[in-house]
């Protein structure tokens, strides 16, 4: 199957009088055309960095120190500033974690999906948009979208903060979705209609999707294939239900582990011992070898390499 | 909202009340009044200054003082002042204009001058343009307006380019409309700069950081994750955020003019409303005094309220019940 992205030896970093942070490093993705991968990993492990990066987002102090972000044969980042901008929401469209801090506050939610649609389509005249509008209202389950697009964002709920900036993310009919954390601010059951929305759209309108999260169990459900991340560096890729079955490396084992468990009520809940890799010092080595329970002497020396062990299972670890 | 701001000029009243009564109060508790000097003038008699405080309500005590002023008030007498020998009404009016025009002039250079430069420095954060106006702003704040003054009236007496102090050159009504305007304008340079330094410094640095909160915010990356230009970006988007506290303090700017404005009005011995009160004090010109406060706290509080309904038209999450 063709790549529809591929991430080569990315490096974002930070930087700052006291210190860098090396929030990606040497990050390799490929993204396959039409499936779900899901990115995994701890809060601060550069899960969302890795989709600003793609986006062209990152801003001062941070920046992209070396890599390739191919997409559609042409390397992202040595696009000019102009070209890129047309990509991002016509090609690449990125839906946030915080659907109520994503919108505009002062401006009606017709207006924010109308100026996207404006950017990339400049010849659309005002009632082919209005009608579009109302369509991918609809399709994301806004009930009774022609009252609501004059509404401000405060008039909406978190729930449905998320269903308009999901229509805004598909306005221009994107080859690649990236969500980031994209129910992660909502309760669970409207999680579950949010996930099943994701879903239903891409059936429909037939796009790739990475979907950023923390949440193992709902990746089981919508992903094909799951890279786990861990201090910026991507640990351990293979199809979901590989990495169910048989996860290698430490860190994922670990992850899976702390999955609580219905039965198992009065077993205190496993969790990771030590802390997340502090990203502006991480420790030498393999990044994780402070809280490995296979830790040698030479994972505090050297980083494993990032080898595939059997087809579509890769992982970097020197134990297994 | 139209019975908001009626409400909210109905509890004007009271506001008022208690703020001219405390007024009243401070300037009974110093010593001796208006006509203490008077009874040093051998040639006014014992009988036409009793006639006088009798008149006025001033040989009894503070309470009954106020409460007949009050009542003159209500009925748009604001009482005769002492020292003017002209009805209180009469100064107070031309004094208002007198302000209100420095007012204009300085909200004009101040927030014209500071809020693109905000802008400006907040969109090109650390580069050599903000840190050189940053620096700048930090003078304007730390310059004593009392001492800039001076230095500027320095300036116009030495170069002769601008008068030095005063409102009006003295041929002043011998000149067309539009030379009056100009001799105006020219009159208004030096106390307006001075006044004016001081707020577009603070006011451009509360632009830049306002702008640089909204410029890290979510929407506005998501704005750009949109594709959207970075002018669109920034002009439609983040300024719009950026600017609405700024309209709090837009109101609060117009009673901080109006006090912060009387020494440099002393100094430049502009005739407004903020050296009046000097004088009225000085002379202890009872209902000068009073009708002075009653307007610059009608400004003030008119100030406020124009903040807030100007606020409720530009964001539309805040609405008046």
């Amino acid at each position: 199957m063709e790549n529809i992205l591929e991430i080569k030896n990315l490096h974002t970093y930070f930087f700052s009088d006291e210190a860098q942070v090396k929030a990606v490093e040497n990050l390799n993705l490929k993204v396959k055309k039409g499936e779900v991968l899901a990115l995994v990993g701890e809060s601060a492990c550069g899960k969302s960095v890795s989709a600003y990066s793609v986006m062209g987002l990152i801003d001062s102090p941070g920046k992209i120190v070396k890599g390739e972000i191919i997409f559609k044969g042409q390397d992202l980042l040595k696009l000019p500033k102009k070209k890129m901008q047309a990509i991002r929401g016509q090609d690449i469209s990125l839906v946030f974690q915080e659907p109520g801090s994503s919108l505009n506050p002062l401006y009606t939610i017709g207006l924010q999906i109308d100026e996207m649609i404006r950017a990339h389509n400049k010849t659309a005249s005002k009632e082919d948009r209005g009608k579009r509008i109302l369509e991918l209202l609809n399709k994301v389950g806004i009930s009774n979208p022609q009252s609501r697009i004059k509404d401000y964002p405060y008039n909406f709920s978190g729930g449905q903060a998320q269903r308009i900036m999901i229509a805004m993310a598909l306005s221009c009919e994107p080859k690649l979705l990236i969500a980031d954390e994209p129910t992660t601010s909502l309760d669970v059951t409207i999680q579950a209609q949010i996930m099943n929305l994701f879903m239903r759209l891409r059936q429909e309108l037939d796009f790739t999707l990475i979907l950023i999260t923390h949440n193992l169990a709902l990746c089981s459900e919508v992903a094909d294939r799951v890279a786990i991340m861990y201090a910026g560096r991507i640990v351990e890729e293979a199809l979901i239900e590989e990495i169910f079955k048989n996860p290698l490396h430490p860190y994922t084992k670990a992850l899976f582990a702390s999955i609580p468990q219905a039965e198992s009520k009065k077993a205190r809940l496993k969790v990771i011992k030590g802390a997340v890799a502090d990203p502006s010092a991480k420790p030498s080595g393999c990044h994780f070898h402070p809280r490995c329970p296979l830790a040698k002497n030479r994972c505090k020396v050297n980083y494993p390499e990032y080898r595939e062990i059997s087809p579509g299972h890769s992982l970097s670890c020197f134990e297994i | 909202m139209a019975t908001y701001i009626i409400r909210r000029l109905f509890f004007l009243i009271p506001l008022l009340i208690i703020m001219s009564f405390i007024g009243f109060l401070a300037i009974n508790l110093a010593p001796g009044n208006y006509f203490d000097t008077l009874k040093q003038n051998p040639q006014i008699s014992r009988e036409t200054i009793s006639e006088y405080e009798a008149k006025y309500h001033l040989d009894k005590d503070v309470f009954t003082q106020y409460f007949y002023w009050l009542v003159n008030v209500s009925k748009f007498d604001f009482g005769y002042s002492f020292a003017y020998k002209i009805p209180v009404i009469k100064i107070l009016k031309l004094r208002l204009f007198n302000t209100f025009i420095l007012s204009l002039s300085v909200i004009l250079f101040t927030w014209l001058i500071a809020i693109p430069l905000g802008i400006y420095c907040a969109v090109n954060q650390h580069k050599f343009s903000d840190r050189f106006f940053s620096f700048l702003s930090f003078i304007g704040l730390s310059i004593p307006n009392f001492f800039f003054t001076l230095l500027l009236l320095y300036f116009a007496s030495k170069t002769g380019i601008l008068p030095s102090g005063g409102m009006h050159s003295l041929g002043y009504e011998d000149l067309s409309g539009f030379g009056k305007f100009i001799d105006l304008s020219k009159h208004l340079v030096i106390p307006t700069v001075v006044i004016g330094t001081s707020g577009i410094a603070g006011l451009q640095r509360l632009m830049r950081g306002n702008m640089l909160e909204v410029l890290r915010s979510q929407y506005v990356m998501a704005a750009r994750a949109k594709g959207l230009s970075e002018n669109r970006v920034i002009y439609v988007h983040a300024l719009r955020n950026a600017i609405n506290p700024m309209v709090t303090i837009f109101g609060g700017s117009l009673s901080g003019l109006l006090s912060g404005a009387a020494l440099t009005e002393i100094i430049c011995s502009w005739p407004g409303l903020g050296s009046l009160m000097l004088e009225a004090v000085r002379s202890q010109d009872l209902f000068l005094f009073a009708g002075d406060l009653l307007m610059t706290g009608f400004l003030l509080i008119i100030g406020y309220i124009l903040a807030d309904i100007l606020l409720a038209w530009v964001d539309p999450r805040i609405q008046y019940q």
